[in-house]
C-alpha cells in the first residue's frame, strides 16, 4: 500500500513537475574539451590564425593552413562541500582540410566534440522536510560539418551545422524513506539540430574582428523514470528550443603574444518548451515561467596567449564571466593551458579551468561550488 | 520563398567570391607564350603548404619560426607572424605571384630552380596541365633554409606588373643572387631569423623572362649558382 501511494504521489509529483529549469537544462552545464580554446577563456571568435580548432566562430577555420587532427581527453570533477562527482571521458576528435583553390581559402571540418558536461551532487531538506541526496551526471556532444570561405580579401565566412546529442543520468534518493521505494532514476537523452553562421575579417595587420550568430538550437529530450525497486514509470518527450546567440569579439595579434575578447548575448526569454506528452495548457504555464524566470545574459570572455620566443611553445591564460540566465548570480571560469611542438607535425596541448560559483541553499546558507576540468590532447598538422 | 532567397544568397555569395578554384584550361591556353614566367621560392623543407597554385607549392611565413633546440626553422601552427599578414598570391598575366611586403615567392614544379635559364624554358606555361603533379615533396629537409624574403623594393600596384626585367622587385631578387652562398652560410649559423631570411632569399630566387635577353642572361648567372640543387631537383620532377 505504501508503495502504491509513493508511486502515486512521485508520479503526479515527476510528471506535471516539469518545468522551465528542464527545458534550460541542456543548455546549461560546463563547456570545453579543445585545448586552446578553453586555454583562452572560450573567447575565441575573433581568433582566427592561432587557433586551430573549433571555435564560436566557423569563420574562423577558414584562416587555417594546415590539415589538423586533433584528439583531446577530459578529466574533471565537481565539488560541493563534502559532495564531489569525478568524471572522464573523449574530448574531441576533430579534422580540420584546407583545400587547394586558385586563390582564397576554402576550408572543410568535422568534429566530434563534447560540447557540455553536466555534473552535480548535493544533499539537502526538500519543502516537506524530507532529506534527499541528488546526483546528475552527462554530457552533451555535437556533430560538426563545417564550411568556410574567403568571401573577399581578407574576409571570411563560415557555416557549421551541428547534431547535438547526449544524455544525462539524474539519481535522486530520499535516505530517510525506503530507499526501495523512494528513490528514482531519470534518464534523459537529447538530440537535437542547429547551426552556426559567422563573419571573420582581418582589418589591419594586428588586428583581427568577427561575429557569429548560433541559431536556434532544438533539443528533443525524452525522459525515462525507473524506481529503484525496477519500476517503470514510464517516459515523457518533450523539446526545447534555445534562442540564437550572438557572439562578437576581436583580436589583437603580435608576434610574441596575443589578446582575445568575446561577449556573448543571448535573451532566454524567448526559449521554447513544447510536448504533445502534455495538457497544451501545462504547455503554455511552462512558457510562461521561462518568460518570467529567464531573462537575456551577456557573458564576457577574456583570453590571452604568449608565445615563447625561439621555442615552439605557447602559454594561454583566460577568464570569463557568465551570467545564470535564472538569477542574478555569475558564474566566472579561470582558464590556463599550453601547447608544445614536439616534432615538427606534432604538437600537444593541455588546458585547465575552474568554474566557481555560490550557491544559496534554503535555508539561506552560501556553499562555495567548484567543478575543475582537465584537457589533454594531441594534434597533428601537416 | 525561402528557397528562392537561399538560392540568390547563395549565387551571389558564389558569384562574388574572392576564393575561385583553378581557372579552366581555356584560360591556361590563352595565355601568351611571350608571357613572363617568375620563378622564386626554392625553398622545399617541409609539408606544410599554405596552398598549391597548378602544382605549386607555397609555403606560409605566417606560422615560420626559428627553433634553436632542433637547429632548424619549423611550422608552428599555434603561431602567428603578423609581419606576413599581407602575404597572398595573385594572378596577373600569365603569372601566378606570391606577393607579400613587396617580396615574391614563388616555386614552380615545372621550372623548378632554374626556370630562368633559356635552355630550361622551351615549354610554355600550359605544360603545366599535363606535367604529372608532383605533390610529395621528397628529400625535404628540415635543416633547409627558411623562406625566402627579397630585398625591400617598390610594389607594383594596379596590376601594372608586366616584365619581369622591368620590375623593381625582381631586379632586386637578381642582383642579390651575386652574393648568395656567403650570405646564406653566415646566416645559417648565426640563427638570426631576419637574417636568414633575407640571405636565403637572396641566394634562392631566380627570375624568368623568355622575351628579354637582359633577365636571360641574369637567370643564367643563378642558375649556375645552384646548380647542384636544381639540377637535382628537376630530375626528380621529371621522372615521375
Amino acid at each position: 500500500m505504501k508503495k502504491i501511494l509513493l508511486t502515486i504521489l512521485f508520479s503526479f509529483s515527476f510528471l506535471f513537475s516539469q518545468n522551465y529549469i528542464d527545458a534550460l537544462s541542456p543548455f546549461y552545464g560546463f563547456k570545453g574539451s579543445q585545448s586552446i580554446s578553453i586555454g583562452i577563456g572560450n573567447a575565441t571568435v575573433a581568433g582566427g590564425q592561432v587557433i586551430p580548432e573549433f571555435t564560436s566562430n566557423p569563420a574562423n577555420l577558414g584562416l587555417q593552413r594546415f590539415r589538423t587532427f586533433e584528439l583531446t581527453y577530459t578529466s574533471s570533477e565537481f565539488n560541493s562541500s563534502a559532495n564531489n562527482l569525478p568524471q572522464s571521458s573523449f574530448g574531441t576528435f576533430s579534422f580540420i582540410y584546407p583545400l587547394k583553390v586558385y586563390r582564397g581559402s576554402i576550408v572543410i571540418a568535422t568534429s566530434l566534440e563534447k560540447e557540455k558536461e553536466f555534473a552535480l551532487s548535493y544533499q539537502d531538506i526538500d519543502q516537506n522536510g524530507y532529506t534527499f541526496k541528488q546526483r546528475n551526471e552527462g554530457k552533451i556532444k555535437n556533430w560538426h560539418f563545417a564550411l568556410a570561405s574567403e568571401i573577399s580579401e581578407n574576409l571570411f565566412i563560415g557555416a557549421d551545422i551541428i547534431i547535438p546529442y547526449g544524455q544525462i543520468d539524474i539519481l535522486k534518493e530520499y535516505p530517510n524513506i525506503s530507499p526501495d521505494t523512494s528513490g528514482f532514476t531519470q534518464n534523459v537523452d537529447y538530440i537535437g539540430v542547429s547551426a552556426t553562421i559567422g563573419m571573420f575579417q582581418i582589418i589591419s595587420k594586428h588586428f583581427n574582428w568577427g561575429i557569429s550568430v548560433d541559431l536556434p538550437k532544438e533539443i528533443n529530450i525524452n525522459d525515462e523514470f525507473t524506481f529503484n525497486d525496477g519500476y517503470e514509470l514510464g517516459n515523457l518527450e518533450y523539446s526545447s528550443t534555445k534562442p540564437l546567440t550572438i557572439h562578437v569579439g576581436a583580436s589583437a595579434l603580435f608576434k610574441y603574444f596575443n589578446l582575445f575578447y568575446e561577449t556573448e548575448w543571448t535573451d532566454w526569454k524567448n526559449m521554447e518548451f513544447s510536448s504533445d506528452d502534455l495538457y497544451s495548457s501545462d504547455v503554455t504555464d511552462i512558457n510562461e515561467e521561462i518568460e518570467n524566470n529567464l531573462s537575456q545574459t551577456i557573458s564576457h570572455h577574456f583570453g590571452g596567449a604568449l608565445h615563447m620566443p625561439f621555442l615552439p611553445l605557447h602559454l594561454y591564460g583566460g577568464y570569463q564571466i557568465l551570467p545564470e540566465p535564472h538569477s542574478d548570480k555569475n558564474r566566472n571560469v579561470i582558464s590556463g593551458g599550453f601547447s608544445y611542438l614536439i616534432k615538427q607535425q606534432i604538437s600537444i596541448h593541455g588546458a585547465y579551468q575552474r568554474y566557481y560559483w555560490d550557491y544559496e541553499t534554503d535555508n539561506g546558507s552560501i556553499i562555495n561550488e567548484t567543478w575543475d576540468q582537465i584537457v589533454l590532447g594531441m594534434s597533428v598538422h601537416f | 520563398m525561402k528557397k528562392i532567397l537561399f538560392l540568390l544568397i547563395s549565387v551571389i555569395l558564389i558569384s562574388g567570391c574572392y576564393t575561385t578554384f583553378y581557372p579552366p584550361d581555356s584560360v591556361l591556353n590563352n595565355i601568351p607564350d611571350s608571357a613572363d614566367v617568375i620563378v622564386l621560392k626554392p625553398n622545399i623543407t617541409n609539408q606544410n603548404t599554405y596552398n598549391d597554385y597548378y602544382d605549386n607549392y607555397y609555403y606560409s611565413p605566417y606560422h615560420y619560426r626559428y627553433n634553436p633546440f632542433w637547429g632548424s626553422y619549423i611550422w608552428d601552427p599555434y603561431y602567428y607572424d603578423s609581419y606576413y599578414w599581407n602575404y597572398r598570391p595573385y594572378y596577373y598575366d600569365g603569372h601566378y605571384i606570391y606577393s607579400h611586403h613587396d617580396h615574391w615567392y614563388y616555386w614552380n614544379d615545372w621550372y623548378g630552380w632554374n626556370s630562368g635559364s633559356s635552355s630550361t624554358t622551351s615549354n610554355t606555361k600550359r605544360d603545366r596541365r599535363t606535367y604529372p603533379r608532383n605533390r610529395r615533396l621528397s628529400g625535404t629537409r628540415a635543416s633547409d633554409p627558411p623562406p625566402p624574403l627579397l630585398a625591400p623594393s617598390t610594389r607594383n600596384t594596379g596590376g601594372t606588373i608586366t616584365n619581369s626585367n622591368n620590375s623593381p622587385s625582381v631586379k632586386t631578387a637578381t642582383n642579390s643572387n651575386s652574393n648568395s652562398d656567403n650570405t646564406n652560410k653566415s646566416s645559417r649559423n648565426s640563427g638570426a631569423k631576419s637574417n636568414s631570411r633575407k640571405s636565403n632569399t637572396s641566394s634562392s630566387n631566380a627570375t624568368v623572362t623568355k622575351s628579354h635577353s637582359s633577365s636571360k642572361s641574369q637567370s643564367s648567372n643563378n642558375s649556375s649558382n645552384n646548380s647542384n640543387k636544381k639540377s637535382s631537383k628537376r630530375s626528380r620532377s621529371r621522372k615521375r
